[in-house]
């Protein structure tokens, strides 16, 4: 079983059900601060595509649904999750909406922050649509902003999910 | 050296540009950038460029059109003249928005003139000398301010419909400049290429800085914070030049040290720009915040304003600024800053305060600190305009009161400091402390003796700023946090503080809400905590004794009216008489004049003596017999008559309002004020008509309440 810190975390699905990250361990996860009524919002169409692109080498996208920016995702859960199905047809798994930044900001993202700061140091996430990379140790590997999209992070995708996990070369090794 | 003077330089300007055809000036003008990339004279060409754009005022509209057509072309053509010569074209394009206008679309991007001289701008931004342009452009947005409105007399003279161009034109002209240079320091912050970028930096920061506080309000209109908003977010260093050979270890400090200069340098301007921007807004942000409050809703609520607050309070996150924390932190240290010290009046708190500033100040500082103005902003508007919810959101209420104190000394001493939106803000924070601390302990707090210097100075401070603002949205709530405040003090504290406003208070609009409070807690009954059974624990066998009988408690209200405050309120009573009625004469047979700016006062005073119960009655009649005669003297020889149903009802109405919330304001009309003020100016006769019907309801609403205080007081 992995140590890393990733996967201490269980933050809580879009139902409202415990979410447990162990069961990311050996799998690329790909996370991303959502907003329905966002500029941004086609790249849930992206995100989806390499979803469904990766999903069987073993990439995992979340998205967790945000209201911090701007006030663009107001809806409850339910109705986050049926947006993004009938727009753009998202299969990947939504989370409950959470604060990213400020004193309540969700730990995952506290440590997601903590170990990839964004521009000039500064750690807090800007906009909607920011995404971390996580490799298949369940090390934070990139920040992406806002402005690249998921079609653009696609080597950085592959690169990863060609890696074996650590724990999975030494357990072949022995 | 042959030098022209400025004036012959001008003549031969306008000489040239009425005598040569137009064509002529565009031919001159592209026939000149082909000769000066030849000759590398580029001042030739800026040259030309002066002679003939100088006076935009002889060219028609059409005209400067095509003057702005063959400048796109020419520079869009050849690089090496922008380059070079890209540190005049700012300001020669700003002529050209500057300019009279015929009137057309209102759309901006519709508008000829300002595509193209954004077009320009594009060019200039991308081929241009970043490091002459950063500068230029520096100082043109330090002197950057809106135009003239246009005279209302040329509005007149136009066709309705376009007097909204005309209104509207000189801020928009100002926002499209602004707009384009800001676009423009941008682009060279981003193509200056260095391992210093904070040098550059600072310096577009500082310019901007200048622009906010020399432009005050302009700089508070929504486009331009906006501008300023996303500048701070998008803001992205520049690349590491190629020719670097810094040895990697020290680039990687070079490049530490630097990002940490640069985050400084945006979260400087971003406090900045969040006092500027609510240099305006106060209203607006209450009645949104707390409409309940609000007694008198204008429903102009700035909803775009309100907006980019919200943005700069979301970036201010982002930009890990933990305003919870830091707020709290800075409350608590006001807090120390008195605690357990000798306060014996306000000049103890000013020399406290003092004190601590001049050792803040001498400190070696780790960080820079942030105001506490920003700081409470950011806080206010994150929680709630955004409804942010933070975890460091609890404070105690002798802390926020210690904290309030501190803060706004500095807007006592000097008035140019005075920021209302952090007052709105801080009382907005301090009811919502008192919602989340028990009575009890508010009480003990608020009735602690050692807090009463802290606390007296506090609400004489928060009086103070409050009646200066002159904003009725401040005053609505500044009377429900003092009334609530006042609720849980000690009663001799609270009556000493309102009796002192009534008198003393330099704002007189606001006396008569004072007395309208201090009748509310007269006549108030206090709600009293449930008493405990008695327990039977520790009695021998458990046996309870036997019951007592019950007792008449006599129902306890937030003021009693003693004897020697029913005495203060008679003094009170007959000084507003005095000051209400001033005698003319030393005869006594004069007319008196009636002082009218004081009836609401009177009226108030009046309502309160015939609502409470005073003790000694001949004396509140023999007041109300000489205010009878007073009235009787002064009053409008012509409308005489006694008060009608409907004055009658129209006073019961103001007995009724100032029951339900204790803070009434009546003001005497305006009508009545601009007589006062106008005495020997002519007006019409219809006016006088009017103000003479006015003045009759005043006298009227005042025999009714002597009337009925007549009767009331009548052994």
């Amino acid at each position: 079983m992995s140590t890393a810190k990733f996967y201490s975390f269980t933050p809580k699905d879009n139902k409202g059900e415990p979410f447990p990250f162990t069961q990311l361990e050996g799998k690329v996860v790909l996370i991303v601060n959502t907003a329905s009524k966002c500029g941004f919002t086609k790249q849930y169409a992206e995100l989806e595509a390499i979803n469904k692109k990766y999903k069987d080498q073993g990439l995992v996208v979340l998205g967790f649904p945000c209201n911090q920016f701007g006030h663009q995702e107001p809806g409850t859960e339910t109705e986050i999750a049926e947006f993004c199905s009938l727009n753009f047809g998202v299969s990947f798994q939504l989370m409950k909406k959470i604060d990213v930044n400020g004193s309540n900001a969700d730990p995952l993202y506290e440590y997601l922050k903590a170990e990839k700061p964004g521009l000039l140091g500064f750690k807090g996430i800007k906009w909607n649509f920011e995404k971390f990379l996580i490799d298949r140790d369940g090390k934070p590997y990139q920040r992406y902003s806002s402005l690249k999209t998921p079609g653009a992070m696609s080597s950085d995708i592959e690169a990863l999910l060609k890696k074996e996990p650590k724990t999975a070369a030494k357990e072949t090794k022995a | 050296m042959f030098v022209m003077s400025d004036t012959e330089q001008d003549s031969i300007s306008t000489m040239t540009q009425t005598e040569i055809e137009f064509e002529d000036i565009l031919t001159a003008l592209e026939d000149c950038a082909t000769d000066t990339l030849e000759s590398k004279d580029y001042i030739s060409f800026s040259a030309l460029m002066d002679l003939y754009l100088n006076d935009l005022t002889v060219y028609t509209d059409d005209e400067k059109i095509q003057l702005l057509h063959k400048l796109y072309d020419i520079f869009a053509e050849n690089y090496e003249l922008v380059y070079e010569i890209g540190w005049d074209l700012p300001e020669i394009v700003f002529r050209f928005l500057d300019a009279e206008w015929q009137p057309a679309v209102l759309k901006l991007r519709e508008q000829n003139q300002i595509v193209l001289s954004m077009k320009i701008f594009d060019v200039i931004a991308a081929l241009g000398n970043p490091k002459e342009l950063l500068l230029t452009c520096c100082e043109l947005l330090r002197n950057l301010r809106k135009g003239e409105a246009f005279d209302e007399e040329f509005i007149q003279s136009i066709d309705e419909p376009l007097h909204f161009f005309y209104d509207l034109l000189p801020l928009k002209t100002f926002t499209v400049k602004f707009h384009c240079l800001t676009q423009l320091l941008v682009a060279c912050l981003a193509r200056n290429k260095t391992i210093y970028p904070s040098k550059f930096l600072s310096k577009v920061s500082t310019a901007m800085i200048d622009f906010m506080k020399a432009s005050k309000g302009d700089a508070t209109l929504a486009p331009i914070t906006r501008r300023l908003y996303t500048f701070i977010r998008d803001y992205i260093p520049p690349d590491i030049p190629e020719d670097n050979f810094e040895d990697p270890k020290d680039l990687r400090k070079i490049f530490d040290d630097e990002n940490y200069l640069q985050r400084k340098l945006l979260v400087m301007l971003l406090t900045v720009v969040i006092e500027s921007a609510t240099m305006i807004g106060t209203a607006p942000f209450l009645e949104t915040v707390v409409p309940s409050l609000i007694q008198r809703p204008t429903g102009y609520l700035m909803k775009d304003e309100m907006d980019v607050l919200c943005r700069l309070s979301s970036l201010a996150l982002s930009m890990d600024l933990d305003v919870d924390s830091m707020l709290k932190q800075q409350i608590v240290e006001a807090g120390l800053l008195f605690k357990d010290k000798e306060i014996n009046s306000g000049d103890d708190i000013l020399k406290y305060v003092i004190n601590d500033y001049n050792k803040t100040l001498q400190e070696e500082k780790k960080h820079i600190p942030m105001s506490s103005k920003a700081i409470v902003i950011l806080y206010t508007v994150a929680k709630y305009l955004s409804q942010e919810s933070f975890r460091n959101d609890s404070f105690e209420i002798l802390d926020m009161i210690s904290f309030q104190v501190k803060t706004f000394v500095p807007f006592m001493i000097q008035q140019n400091n005075v920021h209302y939106f952090t007052v709105a803000s801080c009382m907005v924070i301090t009811l919502n402390v008192i919602d989340n601390t028990s009575p009890a302990k508010l009480g003990q707090v608020l009735d602690d003796p050692r807090n009463t210097v802290l606390i007296m100075t506090y609400l004489q401070n928060l009086t103070s700023l409050v009646f200066s603002s002159h904003i009725d949205q401040l005053v609505s709530i500044y009377y429900v946090l003092v009334t609530r405040l006042l609720i849980s003090m000690n009663e001799d504290l609270g009556y000493q503080f309102l009796k002192d406003s009534i008198y003393h208070c330099p704002f007189e609009e606001s006396k008569p809400s004072f007395i309208g409070i201090l009748k509310d807690f007269i006549l108030r009954k206090k709600v009293k905590p449930a008493q405990s059974i008695p327990s039977t624990a520790g009695v021998p066998n458990g046996v309870a004794p036997p019951q007592l009988p019950p007792r008449t408690i006599k129902p306890c209200t937030y003021i009693t009216l003693t004897d020697e405050r029913g005495d203060d309120l008679l003094n009170l009573f007959s000084q507003i008489i005095n000051e209400t009625f001033v005698d003319a004469g030393s005869d006594g047979k004069h007319p008196e004049t009636a002082n009218l700016e004081n009836v609401g006062k009177l009226l108030s005073m009046m309502n309160l003596i015939n609502s409470v119960n005073i003790s000694n009655k001949s004396e509140v009649l023999s007041h109300f017999q000489r205010l009878e005669k007073s009235v009787e003297k002064s009053k409008p020889r012509s409308n005489g008559k006694e008060a009608s149903a409907v004055e009658e009802k129209e006073l019961k109405k103001v007995d009724c309002q100032e029951e339900e919330d204790g803070v009434t304001t009546k003001k005497v009309p305006t009508k009545v004020q601009q007589q006062q003020q106008n005495q020997n100016s002519d007006h019409s006769q219809a006016d006088d008509d009017e103000v003479d019907a006015e003045l009759s309801n005043l006298f009227s609403l005042i025999t009714f309440g002597i009337e009925k205080g007549k009767k009331i007081y009548t052994i």
